[in-house]
């Protein structure tokens, strides 16, 4: 049985080597189909593309009324886009000749920037060809990660001078700081000598308090002045926080970060909305605890004006006889200070918070707040070329092709050259006959493809998969199309009725695979054409194996979806052989 | 002899085309069987049904008494058809197509030898089947068909197409292998091969059987007359002929051209002489006469009323 196994396979090869046809569809066809597509497809995926570009003049005139200012950033997109090396860029006087250079293929795509008035932020549009899916897609992946680039590059240009300025604040708050513990440092001697008038109050010689009350008095005036100072402070900083939200509003809608729709309602670009909440909230808190800190300054002002009212009054009227009044003052002088102490305490607390929102500011660069997350395209794994990518699918093609035609054309010969007869008369197993064919026709594609494979790299085709589950996977597919081929052959009684009928099989099978279109596109039911269609089945099975390297076992529906068509195959072939 | 196959009552229909008709004979062990007949009458069909490539629309085929249907696996490997066409490998060697085959029936390669022999063949080893003259590509089509030691050999018009001298060649394989022991059965439109080869003949005309018998019995039964031929110099006329048939008791005659064709029995040669006188004496000048004896051909044309081949 083995013997005749094998002698049947020695003669598949046999023939196959003899006869020029067949030779052509199980060398050549591979051969030409593989090197043609290696050697067209094999360069790298980054190659350039060429972009033709038209700015609106009028951008440049608005650029040039507007009022310059501190954040005033001006973009050059053909400048910009001219950094990315793989972008060929051609800078064009009009739109219709950009959109005409498009049409009749001069440039990959377009890029049309406008800007029509000052109110109004950049527009841009990327013009692709769309008869062409694929290359419209990889222009338009290209360009909105060109366009984000650049755009990124203007909020960080715009937070880098924001944060200048929020930062800047630390001294200033901390001078304050300084000043509001150099009260505290003074307050404590007023309180020390309203201590001592307290001591002495019971009895007491006038001119010593006298004495106290004077010093206590200078003591508060310095303060009194201090304070003045702060009050002042922080007149200047509410002005600033104030303006600062609406003035920043402004600057992000003129650097085209923020555009607005036919409604009048503002449309946020990617990072710009977060960013002027961030600027917002902080510059409003600012305000709101300045506004805090100044009438916490007046009211400690007012509070020291009536010490100093009342240090005065007492002064005048004090004489060894009015220990009552001493008291009395002693006893509102110490509430006063209690309250003026709290007072400025709070006001330190509240300077050491704004402090500490400043350091936590300087936490993160201007980059890490104009992009907080940054979008990467990640390779799963790092295919050199789109030669090896769709090389499975390739192969898959060239199997199906070359199997199926083969083994049809080589039944149609034993028929046409009457072998079939003679081996029908004679006391053979039909089963045996069908695994020679199966077994013969098969290990002459596996050993042929095995070596196209291999000779895939001389075509800049490199596979990362292991070669022992490569060529347990080829031989499944081949197996699986061979046996489809019997069917064929079995079924057919000339060639072109065989080729015929190969197409009829075919075209189905290439469109239903999805390697045209996505099968996902498909009505659902339609869907069902990824699991019972072979081609679609191997080209999965194949990319698993050769490009992805994932062990067999996690394609065993695809193995198993193959090994089932092979045996329906096997069987109907085994039913109408002969 | 005993007999090694029996048809009995085999009828073939393709659609509504009646191919063979209730037929019925039996094939002798050790005989060579002819069944003779012209393109069309159903001769390879019933090849095809006794070999098994075929099954019949109705009757049965006996090997060695046993229901052939029944006894599939051992009919084919005790019967075998040496179809009229070339059956192998063209792109395949002599050696490859016998070794393959060889393989296919379990034959040990001292049986590729012995056919290689056998059919002389030897020399072309390791020639392309397609590059044999036809002669040798009808060797190898026999020799392949003897790798299986087979008891029987059907031969489907072995020499059509072949020239005389290889036509003779391959007779002489044929009788070499019937002394082997091996029953053949010959499909054929050549009356000469018939008569060479054949120990018994079916005469077979739309799949219907006419007569089964030695060539000689045959011959004897349905053909006992001979035809003249006498070609004149002048043109015959209808008073020779009228001449002739009063002269000439029992003969036919007729004009064909410049010639006079007269039937007469072959028991009676004294005829051939009275025609001859008659046509003399009648004023005419004989160029040359022709006179066919009686065949199988003759017998088939009085059987059926057809030819055996179309000229």
């Amino acid at each position: 049985m083995i013997s005749d196994l094998l002698n049947g396979i020695k003669k598949e090869i046999l023939l196959v080597i003899r006869h020029r046809n067949a030779l052509f569809l199980v060398f050549l066809f591979p051969l030409i189909t593989i090197g043609a597509f290696g050697g067209l497809y094999s360069y790298n995926l980054n190659q350039s593309l060429s972009i033709a570009v038209f700015v609106d003049p009028a951008i440049k005139q608005i650029s040039l009324s507007e009022a310059k200012n501190e954040f005033n950033y001006n973009v050059d997109f053909a400048q910009e886009l001219k950094k990315n090396k793989n972008l060929l860029v051609h800078e064009l006087n009009s739109e219709e000749e950009l959109r005409q250079k498009v049409l009749d293929n001069t440039v990959d795509s377009g890029l049309v920037i406008k800007k029509p008035d000052s109110k109004t932020p950049y527009q841009i549009i990327v013009v692709v060809d769309t008869t062409d899916f694929v290359q419209s897609s990889v222009v338009w992946g290209t360009l909105s990660n060109e366009i984000n680039t650049i755009t990124t590059n203007i909020s960080i240009s715009i937070i880098q001078k924001i944060y200048e300025k929020i930062v800047s604040q630390e001294h200033r708050t901390n001078q304050q700081l300084q000043r509001i513990n150099s009260f505290i440092a003074d307050f404590e001697k007023t309180k020390r000598l309203t201590q001592e008038l307290k001591e002495k109050a019971n009895s007491f010689d006038v001119n010593e308090v006298k004495e106290t009350l004077q010093q206590q008095k200078t003591e508060l005036k310095n303060i009194r002045e201090d304070v003045y100072v702060s009050e002042f402070y922080y007149d200047s900083l509410i002005s600033n926080t104030q303006k600062f939200p609406g003035f920043f509003h402004q600057t992000i809608i003129d650097q085209g970060l923020i555009t607005r729709d036919a409604n009048g309602t503002y449309l946020y670009s990617t990072g710009a909305a977060n960013l002027e909440a961030i600027v917002n909230n902080y510059w409003i808190q600012q305000t709101r605890d300045a506004e805090l800190q100044k009438n916490r300054m007046v009211k400690v002002r007012e509070t020291l004006d009536i010490s100093i009212g009342q240090i005065e009054n007492l002064e005048q009227k004090l004489d060894d006889s009015d220990i009552e009044k001493l008291q009395s003052f002693v006893s509102d002088a110490i509430e006063i200070q209690n309250k003026v102490e709290s007072d400025l305490l709070e006001s330190r607390a509240l300077l050491l918070e704004v402090n500490n929102t400043i350091q936590s500011i300087k936490q993160y660069s201007p980059q890490f707040l104009a992009r907080p997350a940054q979008l990467e395209y990640g390779e799963a794994i790092h295919l050199p070329n789109l030669a090896t990518q769709f090389f499975p699918m390739v192969l898959a093609l060239v199997i199906m092709f070359s199997a199926l035609l083969l083994t049809a054309i080589s039944i149609i010969s034993e028929k046409k050259q009457n072998v079939s007869n003679r081996l029908k008369s004679m006391p053979v197993h039909k089963s045996i006959l069908v695994m020679q064919k199966l077994l013969g026709i098969s290990l002459i594609l596996v050993i042929v493809l095995s070596i196209l494979i291999l000779a895939g790299s001389m075509f800049g085709i490199q596979l990362a998969g292991n070669p022992i589950q490569i060529l347990l996977s080829l031989s499944l597919v081949i197996v699986c199309f061979v046996s489809i081929g019997i069917v064929i052959g079995s079924l057919t009684n000339n060639e072109p009725s065989a080729i015929l009928a190969t197409l009829v099989i075919v075209f189905p099978m290439i469109f239903l695979s999805g390697l045209l279109l996505p099968l996902e596109l498909m009505p659902q039911g339609f869907q069902i054409f990824k699991v019972i269609n072979p081609l679609a089945t191997s080209a999965t099975l194949l990319v698993n194996t050769t490009i992805k390297n994932i062990p067999l076992l996690y394609s065993i529906k695809e193995i198993l979806n193959l090994a089932i068509i092979s045996f329906i195959g096997i069987i109907m072939g085994y039913l109408k052989y002969l | 002899m005993s007999s090694i196959i029996s048809i009995d009552n085999i009828s073939k229909e393709f659609g509504s085309k009646k191919v063979l008709d209730a037929v019925s004979f039996s094939i002798e062990k050790g005989e060579i069987f002819g069944l003779l007949g012209p393109n069309g009458s159903g001769k390879s069909t019933l090849m095809k049904i006794i070999t098994g490539i075929l099954n019949p629309t109705k009757g049965t085929i006996y090997l060695d008494d046993k229901d052939i249907k029944l006894a599939a696996k051992e009919a084919k490997a005790k019967i075998v058809m040496v179809p009229q066409e070339y059956a192998f490998f063209s792109e395949l060697s002599v050696k490859e197509n016998l070794d393959y085959f060889a393989s296919q029936v379990y034959a040990s390669k001292q049986k590729v030898d012995e056919a290689l022999d056998q059919l002389e063949l030897r020399k072309f080893a390791q020639t392309p089947a397609e590059y044999l003259s036809g002669g040798y590509k009808r060797m190898l089509n026999i020799a392949i068909s003897l790798l299986q030691n087979p008891e029987v050999i059907f031969l489907d018009e072995p020499s059509v197409g072949l020239d005389p001298i290889i036509r003779r060649e391959l007779w002489d394989r044929i009788l070499e292998i019937r002394n082997k022991g091996i029953t053949l059965c010959i499909s054929t439109h050549y009356m000469e091969e018939a008569s060479a080869l054949c120990d018994r003949v079916c005469l077979i005309q739309g799949g219907k059987v006419f007569a089964l018998d030695t060539p000689d019995n045959i011959i004897k039964e349905f053909a006992d007359e001979q035809v003249g031929v006498f070609t004149l110099k002048q043109l015959p006329n209808e008073d020779l002929t009228s001449n002739i048939a009063r002269n000439a008791k029992g003969v036919i005659a007729s004009v064909t051209g410049s010639s006079v064709v007269v039937k007469f029995s072959s028991k009676n040669l004294l005829l051939n002489e009275i025609v001859k006188k008659t046509i003399e004496a009648s004023g005419f000048e004989i160029l040359k006469v022709r006179i066919k004896e009686a065949d199988l051909e003759q017998a088939f044309i009085n059987l059926t009323g057809k030819q055996l081949t179309e000229n």
